[in-house]
């Protein structure tokens, strides 16, 4: 009988827990729905919430008559006799020409929707090329297995190869020169593809299909971007005389055909009618209970994840559990290692998973998982995108992953064909999670996130208008996009890196433009972390900015649940030398970022404020740590740091107010300052709207210094790029500064809740209780005054 | 969807222009530079004269230039009318070619001048030189766009040139002249007349030379140390995209002139390295080189080729010549394995034991040979034995292991454990003798 379940009754300490050994898919899962009913029916219950996903039957379709017969019969060794519907739709739908986004689930075999059109290319023409783009290596990798396993079944000479950063360079040159399938991501494509096109003739002249995967992933920025390089894409193609078609696939957003036209800038057909199977499906709330009701205090639900992701592996079955920062991931890795042990196998039963293992790590991880090697898997959102790890029987999220798409594609990875699975949504007790938990039909009736692209973001725009001038030179009639070059070419001809001359703008400079342009924030520039116990070996590599707050001297750095004390961090070579520790403790790093204004480009009163744009200097540095002891989370000390300052240019746009404009409002310095940091919370969503951007994109920060008698300094309100350099939304912004508050207004108004909600200014937790109607306040300030502005 | 307005434009340019104000390096504004109005490549050069005879072809204009090297003209210590003396296998012989022997009067020798070193679609040739063996002497063609839309037109009347030759001969051509070249003829949708060509790239043979004695093979070092030619005056190399493009916008050609000079001087440099290089290749016996790290140079290529007895008679010639200390070794070492191979044992052994004796790089290799020879050749498994456990005091191996494992089997209970070591001896013993291991062999 296994109590674990039940938070009254919490795990009897010393047990030595039982690890069932991996059953195949039943309905023992059953036992523990039974559970979360059972509590679910208590008054003040941790589940207040079961939904039950009923299972679906496959719906099948015969072969569509034009697929060459090799194809069918090299399908039908594979086991692939008939379609499932959504199969077939996109094939109809991609045999007529048309432009396709496929909309289905993990694991609904989408990668067949686009295989099966390239393969029958193939079959016929063996000289047909496609490219597939990928956000990640990772996934260029395990899609190149999936496309040879169909491709060597038919037998013919078909070559795909992955051609990405990590290809030898003797072997690029084979690639650009026999590949059909080139599986690559769009920063290679940027950088490495479109300025060498002449080397990639053959591959252009027979160019029929552009597959983008993960269609999802191209939002906000990066979006941006790709729908630039995708405009050069097309540009290159057309001067080798061909027309690629578009298949897309996407997880579930809200606007996949309106995301996939906007990238892509052609007319697209959405098929979003799964008819793949599934087996019943349990999505469970579960809100950790109140263990202190004065202080509003609940247990801790890193070790509630654990406990239910135990219950699950007790009972052999396999289990993903997602974590949202690298520093959860770690800690209960390490609780779920200490509590299940190994098999008798030998084999780590539970493992980690996040960005920063090594490639060859990961790969092993993965095949594990795919072959019940390995029963739980802790991981991040690096295990969100569609790498194939097979289904699994739960999957327990600790901590609300923030958008409903990210949830329900986590949620995906749980999904037998024929079988139940469970996904238990663990809360924490930060604000949006615990607003979420009370409003299931926030996420359950809710739509999930629009993912919006801008791509004439002008600095965009230009940066890759400038490529696109390096490929080939720049016609006076030709467009880019939508757009007409002529003035932005003249401008480029000002700025000295184009000249016109023969009816067209030549490139007359001698850098590379594509390397000054990155597609995402990250740098490819890495710490190595080498763990020096023994020898000496790499261990894992962490991003620049990660590396300070996780690598710094005296840090504990967690790998696979394993404790490792930083030693020393070589700032200079982008090494850290860690060596193996056991101490009970781990570190969290404090952070303090500081906005300053450098100059204003513009400004003018709005209402009782004033609006500006311009550029600041956002400052960042980790100053301390504290050290936290697993298990209670007690602070158990802290340290000084002096790390180097991060520091970042970029553009700002900021609405000051004058102490005398708040002076007359009936609040405290607390309230009013919370007033303004939900104000800044609602303009950034609206901004974000009007930008088209994710709202990951705009950084937002408030200042509020105050004088000795404890009353706010003129504060500020700072909506800035979150990018180094700034990528042009602040003087945007400012242009629809009316349009920006009248909608901000609008949004509080509309929101049903009483004292602030995530969907607003933020939950009351995060900006007190009074933030709604100070915020509201404000804006009324702002906007009634500049109304009366626009009449006069 | 929004349209780009002039608005933007302004925004855009305003912010780029605080930027730059701010910036450290305080270089004139962008936009005084660049004129609005934009002057046709003709007009433009109307009130400048730039040297040269304007073509007509079927694709358009471009400019010439032909200039013609006196045959008595000394470049450096070469004469150019030796040039014609170059007999035609030579230059098949140095490209490792079947080819038929080409005379030196079918040879094009290429150089360009680009807009930049980045590579890829946009950097463009905007000067190519071809120079060329004639009776009259060495005659240079240098084809020119005054402007990107004579392009076409250039790159035609070169191709119609090379058409006249069979050899194309370049330095570090390999990986970018020709590979830049093929790029600009591929975006005019015009046929590349490359590859019809034998390519010699000199820049390969001259590192296999060199490498050892210079600290680069760059044309210019080569050209002072090896042809003993000092230039003076000359345009530095990164500063021509730039004269270049400055040109463009302007129409004054004088910074061009020296560019111009520059590529007419890298063509006969490249020519008379031509001249150094494949009577070395062809006629290694007779090679006039004095510096023994370039005779050594000359003895790897050899073994490399398998022209063992060339190289050999160059290893020794060589050593005897003064190499310092750390080609002596790899010499000493290099000759060893060549004359094993060329079963001359009773040396290949001398020489091995003189490397023995000191320390030096290839100490412990020499006892692992030494121990071969003794084991299959000499039969003596005890000696056999003594140099295997010396090679492990100096690189311990599995590889040795287990060859002590194996003779200590093979000898039974011959030999012991723990017998004399070579290794201790070596302060004691006197430095090697240069004479007596250039001499093994004479």
């Amino acid at each position: 009988m296994n109590q674990n379940l039940d938070p009254e009754y919490p795990a009897v300490r010393g047990r030595r827990k039982g690890l069932a050994p991996i059953s195949p898919p039943d309905n023992s899962l059953h036992g523990m729905i039974e559970r979360f009913e059972a509590l679910h029916r208590r008054t003040d219950s941790p589940v207040p919430t079961i939904r039950k996903l009923p299972a679906r039957e496959a719906r099948w379709v015969d072969f569509p008559k034009a697929i060459d017969d090799r194809l069918r019969e090299a399908l039908a060794s594979k086991g692939i006799e008939t379609l499932y519907s959504h199969q077939a739709q996109s094939w109809d739908r991609i045999a007529s020409g048309k432009h396709a986004v496929i909309v289905t689930p993990t694991a609904s075999g989408k990668t067949l929707c686009y295989n099966l059109p390239v393969l029958n290319a193939l079959a016929s023409d063996p000289s047909a090329c496609a490219l597939y783009l990928f956000p990640t290596k990772a996934l260029a990798v395990d899609q190149l297995e999936e496309f040879n396993r169909l491709g060597a079944a038919l037998g013919s000479d078909i070559r795909a190869f992955t051609y990405d950063g990590d290809t030898p360079s003797d072997a690029r040159r084979a690639i650009r020169r026999r590949a059909n399938v080139v599986l690559s991501n769009p920063d290679m494509l940027h950088s490495g593809v479109l300025p060498h096109h002449t080397r990639w003739a053959r591959f252009f002249e027979h160019l029929q299909y552009v597959i983008i995967d993960e269609l999802h992933a191209y939002r906000g920025v990066f979006g941006s971007h790709l729908a630039n390089v995708l405009r050069r894409l097309k540009r290159i193609a057309a001067f080798y005389g061909s027309n690629p078609q578009f298949i897309c696939c996407s997880a579930t957003i809200a606007n996949p055909k309106e995301l996939a036209q906007s990238l892509c800038e052609e007319q697209f057909e959405l098929v979003d009618d799964n008819g793949a199977p599934r087996g019943e499906k349990f999505f469970v709330f579960y809100n950790p209970p109140v263990v202190n009701a004065q202080l509003g205090i609940r247990r801790s639900y890193v070790n509630e994840a654990r406990r239910l992701a135990e219950s699950f592996l007790e009972r052999g079955r396999q289990t993903l559990v997602f974590a949202n920062s690298r520093l959860v991931t770690e800690i209960l890795t390490r609780y779920l290692k200490e509590s299940v042990g190994r098999p008798p196998g030998g084999v780590a039963a539970v493992r980690g998973y996040r960005g920063g293992y090594l490639p060859r790590e990961r790969r092993e991880i993965e095949r594990q998982l795919r072959d019940g090697e390995v029963h739980g898997v802790v991981a991040t959102n690096a295990l969100e995108l569609g790498i194939d790890i097979g289904s699994l029987d739960a999957v327990v999220l600790a901590g609300y992953p923030g958008s409903i798409a990210s949830t329900w594609q986590r949620a995906g990875r749980a999904g037998r064909r024929s079988a139940a699975s469970v996904t238990v949504l663990v809360a924490s007790s930060a604000p949006l999670d615990q607003y979420v938990i009370e409003h299931p039909e926030y996420f359950f009736d809710g739509s999930p996130e629009h993912a919006h692209v801008n791509p004439d973001n002008l600095e965009i725009l230009v940066s890759h208008l400038k490529c696109a001038a390096f490929e080939l030179p720049i016609h006076e009639d030709e467009r880019f996009g939508p757009h007409d070059t002529g003035e932005m070419c003249a401008f480029l001809e000002e700025t000295g890196v184009l000249h016109h001359a023969g009816g067209a703008w030549h490139w007359t400079s001698e850098a590379y433009p594509a390397d000054a342009i990155s597609l995402r924030k990250v740098t490819s520039d890495n710490f190595v972390v080498i763990d020096i116990s023994g020898g000496s070996r790499v261990i894992g590599e962490v991003a620049f900015p990660a590396a300070l707050t996780t690598l710094h001297e005296k840090a504990i750095y967690l790998h696979e649940g394993q404790l490792f004390h930083v030693d020393s961090l070589d700032f200079k070579e982008r090494k850290a030398y860690v060596r193996r520790v056991e101490c009970g403790y781990y570190t969290d790093a404090v952070e303090h970022t500081q906005v300053e204004r450098l100059e204003g480009f513009d400004d003018d009163s709005l209402g009782a404020s004033l609006a500006s744009h311009g550029e600041v200097r956002i400052t960042s540095r980790v100053v301390g740590f504290k050290k936290i002891r697993f298990h209670t989370n007690e602070n158990v000390g802290d340290g000084k740091l002096s790390m180097p300052e991060q520091e970042m240019h970029t553009t700002a746009f900021w609405l000051l107010f004058p102490a005398a404009s708040l002076a007359s409002l009936p609040y405290t310095t607390t309230e009013t300052r919370d007033g303004l940091v939900g104000l800044g919370n609602v303009l950034r969503t609206v901004g974000a709207v009007l930008l088209m951007c994710d709202p990951r994109d705009l950084g937002v920060s408030t200042s509020s210094s105050k004088d000795e008698s404890e009353a706010l300094l003129c504060p500020e309100i700072f909506l800035y790029d979150n990018f180094p350099g700034g990528i042009g939304q602040s003087e945007p912004l400012f242009r629809m500064r009316g349009s920006l508050v009248c909608m901000a207004r609008e949004l509080i108004e509309g929101c049903r809740c009483a004292g602030g909600c995530p969907r607003c200014v933020g939950a009351p937790g995060e900006v007190g209780e009074k933030a709604k109607d100070v915020a509201l306040q404000l804006l009324a300030a702002l906007t009634s005054e500049h109304q009366q502005q626009e009449a006069a | 969807m929004r349209r780009i307005t002039q608005g933007d434009i302004d925004q855009l340019r305003r912010r780029i222009n605080v930027a730059a104000e701010r910036a450290i390096d305080n270089r004139e504004p962008a936009g005084d530079a660049a004129p609005r109005e934009r002057p046709s490549a003709s007009s433009r050069h109307g009130e400048f004269h730039l040297e040269g005879k304007e073509r007509q072809g079927s694709l358009g204009r471009f400019l010439m230039q032909e200039h013609m090297v006196p045959n008595d003209r000394m470049h450096g210590n070469i004469r150019v009318g030796d040039l014609q003396l170059i007999p035609g296998n030579w230059l098949t012989n140095i490209s490792d070619s079947e080819a038929q022997p080409i005379g030196p009067r079918h040879w094009a020798f290429l150089d360009t001048e680009t807009t930049g070193l980045a590579g890829g679609t946009g950097t463009c040739a905007f000067l190519v030189g071809v120079g060329t063996i004639e009776t009259d002497g060495f005659r240079v063609r240098l084809f020119f766009m005054r402007d990107y839309d004579e392009e076409s037109a250039m790159l035609d009347a070169l191709s119609e040139c090379l058409n006249h030759y069979d050899a194309l001969i370049t330095y570090n051509g390999k990986s970018y002249d020709v590979p830049l070249l093929e790029t600009r003829y591929r975006l005019k949708r015009q046929a590349s007349p490359m590859g019809r060509l034998l390519h010699v790239d000199l820049l390969h043979p001259a590192r296999r030379i060199w490498s050892e004695r210079m600290s680069n093979c760059r044309m210019g070092t080569l050209e002072s140390e090896v042809l003993g030619f000092e230039r003076h005056d000359d345009v530095a190399g990164a500063l021509i995209p730039h004269r270049y493009f400055n040109f463009l916008r302007t129409g004054n050609p004088a910074g061009l002139r020296p560019v111009f000079s520059h590529n007419i001087l890298d063509l006969v440099s490249l020519a008379c390295l031509g001249a150094v290089l494949m009577p070395a290749f062809a006629e290694p016996g007779e090679t006039a080189f004095r510096h023994a790290e370039d005779m050594l140079g000359l003895a790897r290529w050899m073994r490399k080729n398998g022209d063992r007895e060339d190289a050999l008679h160059l290893y020794r010639k060589a050593i005897r010549a003064g190499l310092p200390p750390r080609c002596v070794f790899a010499s000493i070492w290099e000759s060893a394995c060549l004359e094993g191979q060329a079963g001359n044992r009773g040396i290949q052994v001398r020489l091995l034991r003189e490397l023995s004796r000191v320390a030096n790089p290839y100490r412990a290799s020499a006892f692992e040979q030494l121990a071969k020879h003794y084991e299959h050749k000499e039969k003596d498994l005890q000696t056999a034995l003594e140099m295997t456990r010396s090679a492990q005091i100096h690189a311990p191996s599995k590889d040795l292991d287990h060859r002590e494992r194996r003779l200590l089997r093979k000898a039974g209970g011959e030999a012991t454990p723990g017998v004399t070591r070579h290794a201790g001896t070596e302060s004691r013993e006197p430095a090697l003798s240069r004479a007596a291991v250039a001499d093994t062999a004479s």
